[in-house]
């Protein structure tokens, strides 16, 4: 077993990656199915859970943060190339550099006004669940502590990229 | 002043790279520093009350259900009752990509999907046989324009959430000009290879037509048990596509017996992933959407628009002029996010049915799926068969002139929507 630092941090990283995917996608299955059992309910037996839609939400919103930190970790956010492409690469990687590092402090702003929110919440109890409220405030606090680690390696993933010359004009590798 | 500031950023971040939901982001909260008068906790809150609405939940399902669709085969099966009846025409394999993508639509939601499904199979085949890639791929980019259109739709169920109307009234609504569109494609289809003497399929014996016919009859029950459930009054739009999700498996774990648990986990995974990306940007759109409100953006618009003209026609033009600029340079979320309940309010007071408007703006956004600087569907079959962007788009000229008749057509003759909707949902 490697047990360099280097070595560890690199297979906690991956740990941390497969399990944010696997429990996105077991979130995602857990929704479908909770769906389809209140459909089932309803038709054949005239009943519907309580919580029918209020738990599929509440799981839709986990899985939707767990899954953009994995997107943002992987580069899978929707963005536009062409212009970038086009430049030379010294000027691309700047701004490469400068708008991930806009996305950072804009993250970091939010999370940190998000946590009066989630405290506000923390008290209040939902209807159907008797769950906290801020279980659905959670998730996004969670996950802006991961996109800006995930961005912070795009932005050393994108230096690395510079150096190994992968920033010519008309190239797509880099960055993301 | 803030407004145009707000747009510019918005615009601006977006072309040069930034991620596109935090280019919304990152205007949002220009917006909130430079206003001094919205605190930072709205925005905090609105990242998770942007995606906090149960209709949105049926956005991954479609999609997992389209994924599933893939890995269980039912696209190859589509592909084959499509070249059992359009093969041998003129066309050949063209056709097979118009037709085919216009039956995936009624499984899928989502046009990006239908696209890399039917180009995956359809563009290395093409190809062989003789068809230029750039040809070939600028079909399927154009065929795949019905894919939200046709339900089910996740663009449909994104604007359900967004303004007031029925999921189930824009689903029906859209079959028939859903039909149109795929018609007129396939009519330009046959004309240019006719002319340019593309090869064309042996025609199918009766015995063909019917093994395709019987090998994809259950794929092809898929859009009538999917929509049938949610116009049926049975599940909402959200629990259809939950209804589709199992149907889909059943076929793939019962009937074709190709899904096992290592495919199911492997497609709800890259599904919630390409969901998240998607209620990403529908997050911080919502909370542009917000601030377009403070910043009286609606009323600017529509008085701008109402400065040129006050006749409904005219508006109308000026409406499909302004969706099919935007759809050319923006990704299609924000824009309905942040337009369509500024135009719905505007064009409902002129007493058009939000269906229709409904239909004309997806039809807009779709047509800029397939021209440049932001046409997805052509960066997907970029993706596919390694043609330039602007190449595929030339090939692409007729298919966006066509599809912009049928969006005049669509626009000034609403029969085209709503007789279906009104037979069979009647408005409330």
């Amino acid at each position: 077993m490697d047990s360099t630092p280097r070595g560890f941090w690199a297979r906690l990283d991956r740990a941390v990656e497969l399990f944010l995917h696997y429990a996105s996608a077991a979130l995602l299955l857990t929704i479908a199915a909770l769906v389809l059992y209140v459909v089932l309910m309803r038709y054949f037996f005239a009943q519907s859970p309580i919580w029918g839609e209020d738990v599929p939400r509440i799981l839709f919103i986990w899985m939707t943060y767990l899954g953009i930190a994995v997107a943002t970790k992987r580069g899978q956010n929707l963005r536009v190339t062409f212009i970038l492409e086009k430049m030379p690469a010294r000027p691309r990687l700047v701004l490469e550099l400068a708008m991930h590092v806009i996305v950072v402090v804009m993250i970091a702003v939010i999370a940190w006004h998000s946590w009066p929110v989630i405290q506000l919440n923390m008290g209040m109890r939902q209807l159907s669940t008797g769950w906290s409220q801020a279980v659905s405030y959670i998730p996004f606090t969670l996950a802006a502590v991961l996109m800006i680690i995930y961005t912070l390696q795009l932005m050393l993933k994108a230096v690395r990229d510079y150096q190994a010359g992968l920033y010519a004009p008309g190239q797509t590798g880099g960055g993301h | 002043m803030l407004l145009t500031i707000m747009m510019a950023v918005l615009i601006i971040f977006s072309l040069i790279g930034m991620e596109i939901a935090w280019a919304i982001g990152f205007a949002s909260m220009a917006y909130i520093l430079l206003s001094g008068n919205v605190p930072l906790v709205q925005m905090a809150q609105g990242m998770t009350e942007g995606v906090d609405q149960f209709i949105l939940v049926g956005i991954p399902l479609f999609i997992l259900a389209g994924e599933l669709m893939n890995m269980a085969g039912v696209t190859q099966r589509l592909i084959a009752v499509a070249s059992a009846f359009v093969g041998h025409l003129h066309g050949g394999l063209a056709n097979v990509g118009v037709w085919a993508n216009f039956i995936m639509s009624g499984i899928s939601g989502s046009s990006l999907a239908d696209a890399a499904a039917t180009g995956t199979v359809l563009v290395p085949e093409m190809t062989r046989r003789g068809f230029p890639p750039a040809f070939s791929s600028a079909v399927i980019a154009s065929a795949a324009t019905v894919g939200p259109i046709i339900p089910p739709s996740i663009i449909f169920v994104l604007l359900g959430a967004i303004v007031d109307v029925s999921i189930g009234r824009l689903f029906i609504g859209g079959l028939l000009p859903g039909f149109i569109m795929s018609v007129s494609m396939f009519a330009v289809t046959w004309y240019i290879c006719r002319k340019r003497n593309y090869p064309r399929e042996p025609k199918a014996t009766f015995t063909q037509v019917r093994v395709a016919l019987w090998d994809g009859a259950a794929a092809l029950l898929a859009p009538i048990i999917i929509v049938g459930s949610i116009v049926g009054g049975i599940a909402t739009p959200t629990e259809g596509a939950a209804v589709a999700v199992f149907y889909v498996l059943f076929l793939g774990v019962v009937v074709y017996r190709n899904i096992g648990w290592k495919q199911i986990v492997e497609a709800a995974g890259t599904t919630a992933i390409a969901s998240s990306v998607i209620m990403l940007t529908v997050a911080t759109s919502w909370i542009f959407a917000q601030l377009a409100v403070l910043a009286q953006l609606g009323v600017i618009l529509t008085d701008a628009m109402k400065s040129i003209s006050e006749e409904p026609w005219a508006l109308l033009l000026l409406f499909n002029i302004l969706m099919l600029i935007l759809g050319m340079i923006m990704e299609i979320v924000p824009i309905l996010l942040i337009l369509a309940p500024i135009f719905f309010k505007l064009f409902v007071g002129f007493g058009y049915d939000p269906v229709h408007l409904g239909m004309i703006m997806v039809l807009n956004l779709m047509i800029g799926m397939i021209t440049p600087p932001i046409g997805l569907n052509l960066f997907v079959l970029s993706a596919i068969s390694k043609v330039g962007v602007i190449e595929m788009f030339k090939e692409a000229v007729p298919y966006f002139f066509i599809l912009v008749a049928v969006l005049g057509l669509i626009t000034y003759v609403p029969w085209i929507t709503l007789v279906l909707p009104d037979l069979v949902i009647p408005a409330r």
